[in-house]
């Protein structure tokens, strides 16, 4: 608005700057008082007279404020030429210390020593109590975090307590139990004309056998949980380790008249530890003969799904609710509630099912049409990625397996391929080195990242074979060095070799960027298969 | 050297270091550092979570005590390999270059306290010019006012018709400090007691002592003085804890008298 509105009456400039709703103040580049407004007499209780006879600025301030005024205001304003929203106290002649919000500006006047500052100064009371709330909530909320973070060091801490104390019950457990085995064996033996005596060392053996089963189960979930378990990984037709747990299970089965029947595909081979395996698929046939009445069936399917196999184990028996289902794998859980119980056990089958099933990079569900109708358990398990067919030059010139040769997997050739290994374990990565070289790959190694950084470079590898757990900078780190690297080289195949056999290990070598991955100790015959699949020779 | 923002100056052999106070950068020495650039090799900082260092190199651990931050002076000396070097330090690093300078004495040959106080605490017959109710009203109160500083202290590019060339230089924004870093400095620097460590001192130094510093009173910097064996005081006739600042003129001349001795 350039024009005044003539229905209001005119202020003078000396009104406006006198009454304006803050405070004004003109400071000498020493910062002595040159000029103040009404209003910061008002506010203060200051008399002009006293404020205007030499008086500076910072003389106004409480301690804090004049720490403040020296350590940040006066450099500032010096420095930049202005502040903003500095929070100051003024000490004030007739009342309390009033909480202000100071903005300046330094304004020249020809020399540096003519400079003046302006001042505006805003009553901060409100703000300074809303920052003060501000500031302790934000101080009880940093306490809270860290008092939880206490709180949940200390449970995980419990918890390990827990799981190594675990541990070493069930092994003091199982030591008397192999005495009494031992020894009802030798008694049969000895004394097997006595009908009573028999019965009652049949009895014994069979509790025996029943207590070494949860003991083993006992530990298994102590292995699994503090990261002991290690699997025996190996090339597994799936058909023979699932025969093998049937073949256990029978004589249970067979005392219930619960009838076992199987669908089995016996070509399907894949990657896993077969005790393991077996241990898998024998607790999932107990834990359905247990549940299914006498007359029932169990029956295994099994059946390929895409790049997966999955084994069904299907029972007739009392089902399982939802709400069950959601919990089936948990540890310590069973279908029964305490008071109600009719079968043994502690509930760890399931739950070590699934802890297996994902080291073996698969996954495990349930499903039941309800209470009555049946339970079905699905395990799904990756089968080995490739088939093996002849390369071109095999094709046409057929020779047998070089037999002196322990390694060597018929059919292929790595012929041409360059090959760089990665393993600080020097054993381990000979042992890889010399199967890589028996078929004909030229092959380099290296104990570390940087080394391996260098190779690669130099030496252009087609296929990388690299170890995750290395001194310094891990596999991962590299992967994604690798993958960062221009004019070609950034698109190196690359398998991960760990002894990590989780399910979340394999997810997070892919996701740095692995195509591949293996776990430990490293069947032969897959790495090769690996290597030639990720190098194009076999479709 | 890129932790601490490091910048290396002047024309001179001899190194002449310098360290910014509690509450700002490098750019407190931006009025004295240049008068000695043409006969001295003229190295200036930023302490760790100050100005433009690595705000990722600040460990609550390390940063507890003054002594690592005198640690990462020695880091500066030892990359730079200075020796016999003139450390010049404002405030807090008054006291950081005498820890630094007791524990490799060879690295310096002077050292110019402006406004130092090894402890701020009154205790008993000391007089450090804060009672405890003071300091922990004085660090809530730089709580607040860090609340609001990165708005406060990173200010927005402004056109200074004025002063046009400092248009540029306020694209870098001074004293740029992280809030939480500059609540544990404050803390760190106000309550810390050095006054033990003072005797160790063989290096020969000048106390800069201000008029009416409310930071570091007169009694403080007569308390450096009696317990440096060796030291010269110089009562300024600047005003304030910034000397560097609101009288560069009589601070070199006063730092320049010091080291023509």
């Amino acid at each position: 608005m350039s024009e005044a509105d003539p229905a209001f009456p005119q202020e003078s400039a000396e009104e406006l700057y006198e009454h304006a709703p803050c405070g004004y103040l003109s400071l000498r580049p020493d910062g002595i008082i040159v000029r103040v407004n009404q209003t910061f007499l008002d506010w203060t209780g200051y008399d002009r007279a006293a404020l205007l006879s030499g008086s500076r600025f910072r003389d106004l301030l409480s301690m804090p404020g004049k720490v403040f005024h020296d350590t940040h205001f006066g450099p500032l304003l010096q420095m930049q030429g202005f502040v903003r929203e500095i929070a100051l106290d003024l000490v004030c002649p007739s009342r309390d210390a009033l909480p202000v919000l100071v903005n300046a500006v330094r304004k020249s006047l020809g020399t540096a020593r003519s400079d003046l500052t302006r001042v505006t100064v805003f009553d901060a009371t409100d703000r300074r109590k809303y920052e003060h709330e501000l500031l302790m909530a934000k101080r009880r909320a940093e306490q809270a975090v860290e008092l939880e973070r206490a709180a949940r060091a200390q449970a995980e801490q419990a918890n390990r307590a827990k799981e190594e104390f675990l541990a070493l019950v069930s092994h003091e457990l199982r030591t008397p139990l192999n005495a009494i085995l031992g020894w009802a064996q030798i008694l049969r033996e000895t004394h097997g004309h006595d009908p009573d005596l028999l019965e009652g060392i049949s009895v014994i053996e069979r509790n025996t056998r029943v207590q070494v089963q949860l003991v083993e189960d006992l530990l298994d979930m102590g292995r699994i949980a503090s990261g002991k378990m290690r699997l025996d990984v190996q090339r597994v037709e799936l058909a023979e380790v699932i025969e093998a747990a049937i073949e256990t299970a029978q004589p249970v089965a067979d005392a219930k008249s619960v009838r076992l029947q199987n669908v089995l595909d016996p070509t399907v081979v894949i990657s896993g530890d077969p005790g393991r395996l077996q241990q898998v698929f024998w607790n999932l046939l107990s834990n359905a003969i247990k549940f299914t009445p006498t007359g029932g069936f169990v029956r295994v399917v099994m059946g390929r799904v895409n790049s997966h196999i999955e084994v069904s184990v299907i029972d007739s028996g009392q089902g399982m609710s939802a709400e069950f289902i959601a919990h089936a794998f948990d540890r310590f859980r069973q279908s029964d509630s305490p008071g109600t119980r009719k079968t043994a056990g502690l509930g760890l089958g399931l739950a070590i099912v699934k802890q297996l099933v994902e080291m073996h990079g698969g996954s495990v569900r349930a499903t039941s049409e309800g209470e009555g109708l049946g339970s079905t358990f699905v395990v799904q398990l990756p089968v080995l990625a490739m088939s093996v067919a002849p390369g071109g030059e095999e094709r046409v010139h057929p020779r047998p397996a070089v037999t002196n040769d322990p390694v060597r997997v018929a059919g292929i050739s790595l012929a041409g391929l360059r090959i760089l290994v990665v393993d600080d374990e020097r054993d381990a990565c000979e042992m890889v080195r010399r199967l890589l070289l028996a078929h004909q790959a030229e092959v380099a190694v290296a104990a570390d990242v940087s080394q391996a950084m260098q190779l690669i470079e130099r030496f252009k590898p087609d296929v990388l074979v690299s170890d995750i757990g290395l001194p310094g900078q891990d596999g991962y780190e590299l992967i994604r060095r690798v993958r960062m690297l221009g004019n070609g080289l950034g698109n190196t195949k690359a398998v991960a070799l760990t002894a990590f056999a989780r399910l979340e290990d394999r997810t997070r070598a892919m996701l740095a960027g692995f195509q591949m991955y293996l776990a430990k100790p490293v069947e032969p015959t897959e790495l090769v298969i690996t290597v030639a699949s990720l190098a194009g020779r076999v479709r | 050297m890129r932790r601490n923002n490091v910048h290396v100056l002047g024309r001179g052999e001899r190194p002449m270091i310098f360290a910014h106070g509690f509450g700002c950068d490098q750019n407190m020495w931006r009025y004295v550092a240049p008068a000695f650039e043409s006969n001295y090799k003229v190295v200036l900082f930023d302490h760790v979570g100050h100005g433009r260092s690595d705000l990722g190199a600040f460990e609550p651990a390390k940063y507890a005590t003054l002594q690592g931050y005198a640690d990462d002076v020695l880091e500066i000396c030892s990359t730079l390999d200075l020796r016999d070097a003139v450390f010049i330090g404002h405030s807090v690093s008054a006291i950081i270059g005498v820890l630094a300078a007791i524990r490799q004495p060879e690295r310096f040959s002077r050292l110019v306290l402006v406004g130092p106080s090894p402890c701020y605490l009154n205790d008993g017959h000391y007089t450090g010019g804060f009672s405890r109710e003071d300091i922990e009203r004085l660090l809530d109160f730089l709580d607040s006012n860090h609340l609001g500083w990165s708005n406060a202290m990173a200010p927005t590019i402004m056109g200074n018709p004025n002063r046009p060339e400092l248009a540029a230089e306020l694209a870098n924004s001074f004293c740029r400090t992280d809030p939480r870093i500059a609540s544990h400095f404050a803390r760190v620097t106000f309550l810390s007691d050095n006054r033990a460590d003072l005797a160790k001192l063989t290096t020969p130094s000048l106390v800069l002592q201000c008029a009416d510093d409310v930071i570091a009173p007169t009694c403080v910097g007569e308390y450096v003085h009696r317990h440096l064996a060796g030291s010269t005081i110089v009562y300024m006739k600047a005003t304030g804890h910034c000397p560097n600042l609101s009288a560069p003129e009589e601070t070199v001349a006063a730092i320049s008298a010091f080291l023509a001795r």
